[in-house]
């Protein structure tokens, strides 16, 4: 296995135990010694039954009784001391490292290359992180694991040495066999769950489709296709229960042949009088408790595998580089932007966009694209083709950049929460907030939804339409009143009469601050100060003068 | 289920209760009773052969204590203890198939009810509780029953026959015994309601903060880029330590109850072994049982430890699974639309419009007094601001609501007492919900028209202009599409809608806004698509673009809920009132107008 080595990943596995050292500690010996008082309970409930009930000794039963009673206060104090502590180490842990996980990817400058996709990144930030911090608790259950077998054993082979190996091979034998047998099993589980999913995802996936399906009247068809994936998803099941019940009823048999086992050796001892009542009760006790223990050693070193592997990918996240911005200062007045043809095909010549003004930009929806990737200032090979005023954006410390210059994402993204806390995303004033709104044409969705600004917007904004969307982003970009803003077709998914209003109000809210809009929808371009159409020569003028221009007419006509 | 859904489709999706879970529970085991009832056998017999063996093991201590005749053997008791194992595992297997044969069909069968009947729920029903509630309960809480019939159910089912068992054994033993071991119970109720009362809310907190938490972390890594153009970096930073600071403030609440609740588990497994060892001594004391026997009675209750846990930890899986199941059983108990028989039919493919109300609450009206004709094969399209009732006109035209007042006629019968047979072949809705489902783009399609061949579905993506991407999909047709498929453009996506709609073929047709979602590029391209796939067919237009509405016969200016003009876009342009402004304002963008 070629798993890639990070440095990093094996100190992040020292930080989740050394980080809290005593706490580590406390939790530790605490689970050694619930495993310690769980070990001894059969035993000690062998001598009440040996020297208390049959030897018809009042006070050595009482004696013994009060002998149990400590013994399960130590067990029962001790998994809560277990518990607790080491529920808070781990806790902590990941609180601590998932915040350390999340600075890195949401960093200004990005997250630079690194091996996962971006759905793998929110993966390595949530179970991986998880994984990472409960890096203390593997190796506690593997402290108090062995205490409890060493107890076992010790106390098994101090009872009789061949009823004790008799037991520990015993105990040995049914935990390799019953490894081996729930190995086969897990494959067969893991199937059986993809099925299982697979009709959950199947229902899920024709429930969000069912405007869709309503609208074309498809129920029945619907209906009839989940039919069939629910009756695969069955036999699945069916198929992975059979191998469930083999395996289950084996855990049961296993272990009862070995309190067979263990009777046929120590009853035939005890008949023979090497034996007393109480070891032979301790033996098998024993017997029943020693599977627990181990399994627990066992789970540790999968459990170890499964934190490395972890480790490696928070690391490798961790350890990634983002790209390199210069460290100069941005001014925070409107300043003119000006890029290099080159970047729009038409090298040679350079598009200005004035300072203070609302410029609207027409050209090819690629031209369009390239326009507002070149402005985002990230770094790129062709970083320097972009200025604010006299400033490559290559050269701008990437913070205050974005503070100056702000790209609005034409793809809008909507985040979970009110449609108040996302368009007040990073906490602007109140009237600020109202006025985007306004100007965006937001406050008709708030009369709309239940609840107005309060309201929940789903999912990425899932339950909000398209339209509705778009106006909400086009709001949160107001709100943040960026010395200079660039939208890019902030209104194509806007239906015509809200398209108007909105061209209305946006440059009165933008008034005095340099605005830059990236469109080819005629109602915007005519609000817009001057528009350059990105062609030869690069014409600009007011929208109305342009439409003399021949061409022109055809490339804003939608 | 008898009367007719009024106007008003009030009826939200609620939680069945338990007398109605318990109904529906019989009517599905109904045809399985007799399995169920061998699987109960089964699990009887297993728990049987497992209580014995303390009982042998008591008898081997008192041919220890007390040789007989023979000497003593341990033949015969390890003979007994080996046939007693097999007998457990042989039950036990048994039981295990028993129960999966009845259980998994059944969740399959209520699965596929449960969505059945959610997909045939009225489009009112579903707007108003939203769907997200509904798709929890098919995914979510079908999946926790299932997981509950297939993991717990027979671990449970067993436990607790152990349970039930040992005191019955305990009882056969010396009838103290019995009384001595139900010491421990009041302690271990005690500990269950505590446990549940607290530990229940605090668990689902839990997950829910968990869910929430992913949820957070998904989105904003996803949208990274938005978080880093918008500088919303320390924003979202606080919302992961803050989320990550609830879940850690809930795991450590549950922590705290789990202990408590073990410690008094643990105090409830002292006082049961403590009293019976006591009861032994007394009893033995008096000769009025053997050691063995004592022996036999201690070890039962120890080998309880185990199934009482396995019945506590998962009795809040079995409640929260019934919990699930009444939410499941409420969506079956959403009453359908009903029609008055009589199979009224539709003579053309006109659509009439006769002073039309329409309010989703009732005092808060979107439509009002709305009169309309249009024609059969005419082209009408619908322009206004959002919120000015363009959908809800759509939902009406199609049966999917139903008007407050007055009456939409659907060639010469109204939506109301058409059958939704005939409602599916005469008016279909293409709104911007450009959803592609999963599987293979044949399957998409074939949605709409199932019988469909190769050819049809072929020339039906010819037609909106899809023929030269979907030839160059990687499996043509049979290329993965929707979620976790090949990733489609929003233009290829509302083609996919637009050639479902050609092969349902209705008469008549709504677009909502169909081309909202494509982009400016894709505009043009997808307007041409539209008007190719309703040519012939009586089509309204909610227009977003005044591009797409001058195209159109006749064009309705919404505003308000109330129809302001109505007439030929000439007609319109001509009379200087809204859409004259509009127009105006659109058309200095196109000087050869």
């Amino acid at each position: 296995m070629s798993e890639p080595t990070f440095p990093e990943a094996r100190g992040l596995l020292r930080d989740a135990v050394t980080a809290q050292p005593w706490r580590v500690t406390l939790a530790t010996v605490c689970a050694i010694g619930h495993q310690t008082g769980e070990a001894l309970v059969p035993v000690v409930v062998g001598l009440a039954l040996d020297r208390g009930v049959s030897a018809r000794d009042d006070r050595a039963l009482v004696l013994w009784l009060v002998v149990l009673a400590a013994t399960f206060a130590l067990l029962s104090f001790s998994y809560l001391c277990f518990d607790r502590t080491a529920t808070r180490v781990v806790a902590d842990a990941e609180v601590t490292l998932r915040g350390r996980v999340a600075a890195h990817l949401l960093d200004v400058r990005g997250v630079g290359p690194h091996e996962a996709g971006s759905g793998g990144l929110a993966e390595v930030a949530s179970s991986d992180v998880r994984a990472v911090a409960e890096t203390s608790g593997v190796l506690q259950m593997f402290a108090a694991g062995l205490a409890g077998m060493i107890v076992a054993v010790v106390a098994l082979l101090r009872i009789h040495l061949v009823v004790g190996a008799v037991v520990v091979v015993g105990v040995l034998l049914v935990a390799a066999l019953l490894h081996r047998a729930s190995a086969i099993l897990e494959r067969r589980i893991v199937a059986d769950r993809r099925a299982g999913a697979e009709a959950a995802d199947a229902a899920s996936d024709l429930l969000t489709g069912l405007r869709v399906l309503k609208g074309l009247s498809a129920e029945d068809a619907a209906s009839r296709r989940f039919r069939l994936v629910s009756g695969r998803a069955l036999v699945a099941s069916l198929r992975s229960a059979r191998a469930n019940a083999g395996f289950e009823s084996l855990a049961a048999l296993a272990p009862a042949l070995l309190v067979a086992a263990t009777v046929a050796v120590a009853g035939a001892l005890a008949l023979d009088g090497q034996l007393s009542l109480g070891a032979l009760v301790a033996a098998l006790g024993l017997a029943q408790f020693l599977a627990g223990p181990l399994q627990m050693v066992a789970y540790t070193f999968a459990e170890l595998a499964t934190v490395r592997a972890a480790a490696a990918r928070v690391a490798g996240v961790l350890q990634s580089t983002p790209p390199a911005y210069g460290d100069a200062d941005v001014p925070s007045d409107p300043q003119p932007v000006e890029v290099d043809g080159a970047v729009l095909g038409l090298a040679g010549q350079t598009l200005r966009l004035r300072a203070g003004a609302a410029t609207g930009v027409v050209g090819t929806p690629e031209q369009l694209e390239r326009l507002a990737a070149a402005l985002t200032g990230e770094p790129r090979p062709d970083g320097d083709l972009a200025r604010l005023g006299d400033l490559p954006l290559s050269a701008a410390e990437p913070a205050a950049l974005r503070a100056a210059l702000v790209v609005a994402p034409h793809d809008v993204r909507l985040f979970t929460g009110t449609l108040a806390a996302n368009v007040d995303g990073a906490g602007r004033d109140p009237e600020l907030v109202a006025a985007a709104l306004d100007a965006a044409a937001v406050t008709d969705v708030v009369g709309v939804l239940p609840g107005g600004l309060d309201a929940e917007v789903g999912e990425g904004g899932h339950l909000l339409s398209g339209g509705q969307r778009q106006r909400v982003g086009l709001a949160r970009a107001l709100a943040l009143r960026a010395p200079t803003l660039v939208l890019h077709e902030p209104t194509s998914a806007v239906d015509s009469v809200t398209e108007a209003l909105v061209a209305e109000r946006l440059t009165g809210l933008r008034a005095g601050l340099t605005t830059i809009v990236l469109t080819t929808s005629p109602v915007l371009l005519d609000a817009c100060d001057e528009v350059v159409w990105l062609t030869d020569g690069m014409p600009a003028d007011t929208h109305h003068a342009l439409l003399d221009r021949a061409g022109y007419a055809t490339a804003v006509l939608r | 289920m008898t009367t007719p859904t009024g106007p008003h489709p009030t009826a939200l999706i609620g939680v069945a209760s338990g007398r109605a879970t318990l109904r529906e529970l019989r009517r599905i085991l109904r045809p399985r009773a007799g399995l169920a009832a061998a699987a109960l056998l089964m699990m009887v017999v297993a728990a049987a052969a497992g209580i014995a063996v303390p009982v042998v093991i008591g008898r081997v201590v008192d041919e220890v204590l007390a040789p007989g005749a023979d000497g003593g053997s341990v033949a015969v008791p390890v003979v007994t203890l080996v046939a007693l194992a097999a007998l457990a595992g042989v039950a036990g297997l048994v039981a295990e198939l028993l129960i999966a044969r009845v259980g998994e069909p059944a969740v399959a069968e209520l699965r596929e009810d449960v969505l059945d009947h959610a997909l045939h729920l009225e489009y009112g029903v579903v707007e108003d509780s939203g769907t997200g509630d509904l798709l929890a309960r098919v995914s979510q809480d079908v999946r926790a029953l299932a997981d509950v019939v297939r993991a717990v159910l027979s671990r449970f089912g067993g436990a607790a026959i152990t349970l039930v068992l040992s005191l019955v054994g305990l009882a056969v033993v010396d009838y103290r015994f019995a009384l001595a071991a139900l010491l421990a119970v009041p302690i271990q109720v005690w500990a269950t309601r505590g446990y549940l009362h607290l530990a229940g809310p605090t668990y689902r907190s839990l997950s829910r903060a968990e869910g929430a938490e992913v949820q957070q972390l998904l989105e904003s890594v996803q949208a990274s880029g938005t978080v880093r153009a918008l500088g919303l970096g320390d924003r979202h930073r606080a919302t992961v330590r803050s989320r990550a600071l609830t879940t850690r403030g809930l795991r450590l609440d549950a922590v705290r109850m789990r202990t408590v609740f073990f410690q008094r588990l643990n105090l409830a497994e002292y006082v049961g072994t403590g009293a019976i060892l006591a009861v032994g001594g007394w009893l033995v004391a008096r000769d009025a049982v053997t050691a063995g026997a004592a022996t036999a009675a201690a070890l039962m209750f120890i080998r309880l430890f185990n199934p009482i846990n396995i019945v506590l930890a998962l009795l809040e899986d079995v409640q929260s699974a019934a919990a699930g199941l009444g939410r499941l059983v409420g969506v079956l108990e959403v009453p359908r639309r009903t029609v008055p028989p009589g199979g009224v039919e539709v003579a053309d493919r006109s659509v009439t419009f006769k002073g039309v109300g329409f309010g989703y609450h009732p005092d808060h009206p979107v439509l009002h007094d709305l009169s309309l004709e249009i024609a059969p094969g005419e082209r009408l399209a619908v322009v206004g601001a959002s919120g000015a009732g363009k959908s809800t006109l759509g939902a009406l035209v199609t049966g999917l609501r139903l008007p407050t007042d007055g009456t939409v006629w659907l060639g010469g019968a109204t939506t109301a007492e058409l059958a939704p047979e005939v409602l599916r072949h005469t008016a279909a809705l293409v709104t911007q919900d450009v959803h592609l489902f999963r599987g293979s783009l044949r399957d998409d399609l074939l949605l709409a028209a199932p019988d469909a061949t190769d050819a049809e579905l072929a020339a039906a993506l010819d037609l909106v202009g899809a023929r030269s991407w979907v030839a160059a999909l990687p499996e043509g047709m049979d290329t993965p599409i929707g979620a976790g498929g090949h990733p489609l453009t929003a233009l290829q996506a509302q083609e996919v809608a637009l050639a479902r709609l050609v092969l349902a073929d209705p008469p008549v047709v709504v677009l909502d806004e169909a081309t909202a979602e494509a982009g400016s590029a894709g505009a043009r391209q997808l307007e041409e698509a539209i008007e190719r796939a309703t040519a012939g067919r009586t089509t309204i237009v909610v227009a977003h673009r005044l591009s797409q509405a001058a195209r159109c016969d006749r064009i309705a200016v919404m505003e308000d809920g109330r129809l302001v003009e109505l007439g030929t876009p000439e007609e319109l342009t001509a009379a200087g009132g809204v859409y004259a402004r509009l127009w105006a304002a659109w058309a200095r963008g196109s000087a050869e107008e």
